[in-house]
């Protein structure tokens, strides 16, 4: 279980000590969270990802309506930079010379048949959209309010992208016979 | 048979688990946390420097600071779609090639797309750090691929992209003979908003209207 999805200690919004100490103690308890939850969305540099949440959200703490909106705002701006990012190196990727070593790793893992190195492999080829909902609501334990909320879409949205995540998951991930 | 969705919950925590901790992620965090104040400090001064370069007029002041932003975190919807926003058609040498403009977090990324086996290369330029005065602009504009001579068609030419702060929710322009132009948002994150304006036709002097998304008039403007 992360603790990502744990809203019980989160910092009030303003400024002064009170702020900086429970946005420390918000970062000791999320920053691992939000870099895992970069890395499986597949952006290729979590740990930037995770920082700049971070600091966005010092940034603009004066916005949060209420306290409660800090852990929201991190899980909304780890996913906006993952996609932005995972955009950008569509683009940058484009010439076949210039696949990550990682990703070649993964293959020989996934030749290895590690059923979770198949599954990232599969995760990378789905819409970025599904694997947003997949890794939402099956890693962060987030309801569909939540993942609605942290995607900017409707419930309604939420409840059929994941009906055609898993639906895809299921022809792509098959299971491995034993032995 | 595990149910595909308890496989999913398992396979997931073991990928994440295998990811190595961080090693000081503490430290990251005060070097991005003091450059950013430090880069805030110089806003007012570059900010005025941008305004009386561009020889804007703005018309309208926009709300104090303190009531600028009340949703702007709990409303900081991307755009969903996975293509990359369009900026036109780009003709070199007889090859039709697609130009694209988009937000990379703080910063804003121009390409023309060549055929798959080539690579492409991004150019990305910091998105500007939106004042907090009054005689600071929300909107600024830019030629699309800096005019791109080499586009044998000239399409880029007749259009402009506007960069501007994140609550302008819609933006309208209008030529100088008062005609309006066609203005499409190309994408939005918590750093910028960007829309493109074709003109069709050179884009000497323009007006424009920037609104928040509850119709209030952000800027308003004359160049």
């Amino acid at each position: 279980m992360n603790t990502a999805t744990d809203s019980t200690r989160e910092p009030r919004t303003g400024t002064g000590a009170g702020f900086e100490a429970e946005f420390a103690a918000l970062f000791d308890e999320s920053f691992e969270a939000m870099r895992r939850l970069a890395y499986l969305l597949g952006a290729d540099d979590p740990e930037n990802i995770a920082q700049e949440s971070f600091v966005r959200l010092h940034a603009r703490r004066h916005t949060l309506a209420s306290a409660d909106m800090a852990l929201p705002y991190l899980r909304r701006t780890v996913v906006n930079l993952s996609r932005s990012r995972l955009r950008h190196l569509r683009v940058v990727r484009r010439a076949p010379g210039e696949r990550r070593r990682d990703a070649e790793s993964a293959e020989a893992a996934v030749l290895a048949g590690q059923d979770h190195h198949r599954l990232r492999e599969v995760l990378a080829g789905l819409p970025t959209r599904q694997r947003q909902v997949l890794v939402l609501r099956y890693w962060l334990d987030l309801d569909q309010s939540e993942i609605a909320d942290t995607l900017g879409i409707a419930v309604g949205t939420v409840k059929a992208t994941t009906s055609h995540a898993l639906a895809n998951l299921r022809k792509a991930w098959p299971e491995r016979e034993e032995g | 048979m595990p149910d595909i969705e308890e496989r999913l919950r398992t396979a997931l925590d073991t990928l994440a688990d295998e990811f190595a901790p961080a090693s000081d992620p503490r430290a990251g965090l005060a070097r991005r946390v003091d450059a950013r104040r430090r880069r805030a400090g110089r806003v007012p001064a570059a900010a005025a420097a941008i305004t009386a370069a561009a020889a804007v007029v703005v018309v309208v002041a926009f709300q104090p600071p303190s009531t600028r932003h009340p949703a702007a975190p709990a409303s900081a919807a991307a755009p969903t779609g996975e293509q990359l926003p369009d900026l036109g058609t780009v003709v070199r040498g007889g090859e039709t090639l697609h130009a694209s403009g988009y937000l990379l977090g703080d910063r804003f990324c121009t390409v023309v797309l060549a055929p798959a086996d080539r690579t492409a290369r991004p150019t990305c330029e910091p998105v500007p750090t939106w004042p907090d005065g009054q005689t600071s602009s929300l909107v600024q504009s830019r030629e699309v691929l800096n005019g791109d001579p080499a586009d044998d068609t000239g399409m880029l030419a007749k259009r402009l992209v506007f960069l501007t702060d994140p609550r302008v929710a819609t933006l309208t322009v209008r030529r100088a003979d008062s005609i309006a132009v066609v203005v499409t948002e190309l994408d939005r994150n918590d750093d910028a908003a960007v829309f493109l304006a074709d003109f069709a036709g050179p884009p000497d002097g323009f007006g424009y209207t920037a609104r928040a998304a509850d119709g209030k008039v952000l800027e308003e403007a004359i160049t």
